[in-house]
């Protein structure tokens, strides 16, 4: 009897999470890497009469050296939310995806500290998860949104390196721009 | 006096298969034999056609200080820790993609606030790309008016988007960036410069008397890898359909009123306030000149204008070289697809590798300026490009700047180098100037850059000798099909069968019909290439063989439907087994590609 192997997720700090393939899979670097070892999931079933079942038991272990537990546990949240909704992978509506307003669900989920929200976007970024990697810069520009330049030094511990004359050029800029 | 022996050139087994029963067939496979004078002057020719491989390495400063990435790398602690305060400690780990990512996101005037946050988020946030997306962006929402007008160009997307005209002096040396930094480094390119010894070598050859065609015609006597020039009062309908549609050559004429003047400064005399298409924008002439003249982009906009009214009256006032006078798709009047467009092009402008649409051949007349033409046969796929198998997509990893910079131009140099022993097809390399025009056999690829601002005419025509590729290529690529406007072609195709209807088969009467009916489409004047395909099934096959039946080519076409019909019948599954099928194509197309080497 056909049984889906075990696969685990083991994290930069060693943590085992074990996980099922089509959560697993909402990484698209998993996915590929799942592709080489296993048959589609769909063909399975038929297939693997005649494997080795010792060999079938063994779980795959999928090691992520730069993600560290605790972000781990949050990418596979939100995989786990998503693991039945299919992202439509086409590249034309780029932009209009883009443009439109961050899903409420990721915005509450991504509701973080900074720390968790940076490196849950380059862990998205380094698994190659889209849609997630899309919300987590959402949220950044949200953040930018509607601040003047110190407020915006301020959330995100941006030093003002200028010069006097270089603050006093960009001013004359700034209203220039602002007169039209 | 040396003898060549010529032989009919075509590197694609499938031309051959059905070549072989259409009307030319006779002339273009006898073998000839042709007097050819020698090639004289070699010393004429540059010594080498190669640019130099470190053409990376050339440092060229940004005006702002930004460096590469590499430079990062070798900083000492003070520098990256005054980089690390300038970008903030989220953004310090997140690479430039990245960071990409998020101020795309951005519209004004939050782009400028974050641009005034730090030495780094002005270098940043002012790459002009950023200000050229958004611009374009809302360009495309203009529906929900939010399309942004500038009125004046003022040097820079960012300060016409802006509309200021200053840059502050701003020291960005804290910007290590690959992404800004070859950006700038490519729009810097002085490709006069780089290429001074083709430039000379080309200018040389086009002082030579051209090749007259009564004396020689052979592809091989011409100087090797570039693209012969040919005297355009000798030249007849014969040379064409014989030794020279299916290769690259430039027609010269001595008469110096061959082709009109059409400078910048004549049309912008003539047609100031007149809007132009360049690519995704359509300005008045007068503001895309200001921008031609004065602007930093990698790839700047390409004005390439086919449906201007100014376009129309211009296209009366020309004549088209002589080959191109019998245009079968002159059957389709205003419905066929689109097919000649003016092309005002600035330095740096350009097309990357593409073969022409509809399987349709070209010409390209320079009227100001100068354009590099580097072209490959059909089945040879250019340095750098991908395609899928049925070549609807063509992926080029880079722009052309940036195929030039990073080597690829050379790999073409060298295939053309070397192609010259194996007396073959390959690439060949060109320049034009004005006065020249160059013929694009169809199904050649070709990239193009303009070496300085250029005026140039072209147009999409199909020969009779072309005429079963056309017609394979509406029938079996429909997807592929593209210039056709729908409402345009329904107009059409409507009085046709006014006319005519009662003429019909009455299949392709109701073929007609339904597509007439179908609701989907009724208004819309895109060009059906830019529309979903699985929207529009427009009978452009049906049509044209329709309106060719009833027209002087009607003989040609039942003749070219025969051959179709012919070659289909073949590759349907026969007696013969598909393995066997399989190894007599690869044969055949291993032979095509090599069948010359005993030939020199």
């Amino acid at each position: 009897m056909a049984k889906e192997r075990q696969i685990v997720i083991i994290t930069s700090d060693g943590d085992k999470f074990p996980v099922e393939r089509k959560v697993a899979e909402k990484s698209i670097l998993i996915k590929n890497m799942l592709k080489n070892l296993l048959p589609p999931e769909d063909e399975q079933e038929d297939d693997d009469s005649d494997v080795d079942v010792d060999e079938d038991d063994e779980p795959i272990e999928i090691p992520t050296q730069n993600v560290r537990s605790a972000v781990m546990k949050n990418i596979l949240e939100w995989c786990e939310h998503y693991k039945d909704y299919e992202f439509p992978d086409d590249e034309q509506d780029d932009d209009s995806k883009k443009s439109a307003p961050i899903d409420p669900w990721d915005s509450n989920f991504l509701n973080v500290d900074q720390e968790m929200l940076y490196e849950i976007i380059l862990a998205a970024n380094y698994l190659n998860i889209k849609p997630l990697l899309n919300a987590g810069c959402k949220v950044v520009a949200e953040m930018i949104r509607g601040k003047s330049p110190e407020e915006i030094r301020k959330t995100f511990n941006i030093v003002n390196d200028f010069t006097p004359e270089e603050e006093a050029a960009i001013r004359r800029e700034n209203e220039w721009a602002e007169d039209r | 006096m040396h003898y060549f022996t010529l032989v009919h050139l075509s590197t694609n087994s499938s031309n051959l298969l059905y070549m072989g029963i259409s009307i030319m067939s006779s002339q273009i496979h006898e073998i000839k034999r042709i007097k050819v004078s020698p090639v004289k002057d070699n010393s004429i020719l540059a010594k080498t056609r190669y640019l130099p491989s470190n053409l990376r390495l050339r440092v060229v400063e940004h005006p702002q200080n930004i460096k590469p990435y590499g430079n990062f790398v070798l900083a000492d602690d003070a520098q990256k820790l005054a980089v690390l305060k300038s970008k903030g400690s989220f953004f310090g780990g997140l690479s430039d993609d990245l960071i990409m990512e998020i101020v795309n996101l951005l519209d004004t005037p939050d782009l400028i606030h974050l641009m005034h946050t730090s030495r780094y988020f002005y270098g940043f946030v002012s790459f002009d790309q950023i200000w050229r997306d958004l611009y374009i962006k809302r360009l495309l929402q203009q529906e929900q008016g939010k399309s942004i007008r500038f009125s004046k160009w003022r040097g820079s997307w960012r300060n016409s988007v802006l509309g200021i005209d200053c840059q502050s002096k701003i020291n960005c040396d804290v910007v290590y960036s690959d992404m800004l930094y070859e950006q700038y480094q490519n729009s810097q390119v002085k490709y006069k410069d780089l290429f001074s010894n083709l430039i000379k070598e080309q200018e040389a050859l086009r002082q030579q008397k051209p090749l007259v065609m009564k004396n020689s015609a052979p592809l091989k006597s011409y100087y090797k890898g570039r693209i012969p020039r040919i005297d355009e009062e000798t030249f007849t309908m014969e040379d064409y359909n014989t030794n020279w549609y299916n290769h690259p050559f430039i027609l010269q004429s001595a008469d110096k009123n061959r082709w009109p003047k059409w400078t910048t400064d004549y049309l912008q005399d003539r047609f100031s306030d007149v809007k132009f298409r360049q690519e995704s924008v359509e300005w008045r002439l007068s503001q895309y000149m200001d921008y031609a003249r004065n602007n930093n982009d990698e790839k700047p906009l390409y004005l390439f204008d086919c449906n201007s009214n100014a376009t129309r009256e211009l296209g009366k006032e020309f004549s088209p070289p002589p080959y191109a006078k019998d245009d079968l798709l002159k059957v389709l009047g205003e419905s066929r697809p689109d097919h000649l467009w003016l092309t005002v092009g600035p330095t740096r402008s350009g097309s990357g590798f593409h073969k022409d649409p509809n399987s349709t051949c070209a010409w390209n007349a320079v009227l100001q300026g100068a354009k590099l033409w580097i072209m490959f046969p059909p089945d040879m796929l250019p340095p750098g490009i991908h395609t899928d198998e049925s070549e609807s997509e063509v992926t080029a990893p880079v722009d052309v700047a940036e195929w030039v910079l990073s080597g690829f131009y050379n790999d073409a140099v060298k295939i053309s180098d070397q192609a010259y022993n194996n007396q073959g097809l390959s690439c060949i390399i060109g320049m034009t100037f004005p006065g020249d025009c160059m013929y694009v056999p169809a199904q050649w690829w070709h990239a193009v850059i303009n070496f300085e601002d250029t005026v140039a005419l072209t147009a999409n025509f199909v020969p009779s000798v072309r005429l079963e590729e056309v017609l394979k290529f509406f029938k079996n690529k429909q997807d592929q099909v593209s210039g056709f406007h729908a409402k345009k072609f329904r107009k059409h195709l409507e009085e046709f069968i006014v006319h005519e209807g009662d003429t019909l088969d009455k299949n392709m009467h109701s073929k007609f019909e339904k597509f007439l009916n179908a609701s989907n489409m009724k208004d819309t004047d895109e060009d059906v290439g830019e529309l979903h395909t699985s929207t529009i099934d427009l009978p452009a096959f049906e049509f044209l063989v329709e309106k060719l039946r009833r027209s002087k080519y009607s003989e040609r076409l039942e003749k070219a439907l025969d051959a179709i019909r012919k070659e289909e019948n073949k590759t349907k599954p026969s007696g013969r087994s598909k393995l066997w099928e399989n190894l007599a194509k690869e044969k055949s197309n291993r032979f095509s590609f090599s069948f010359n080497l005993g030939v020199s």
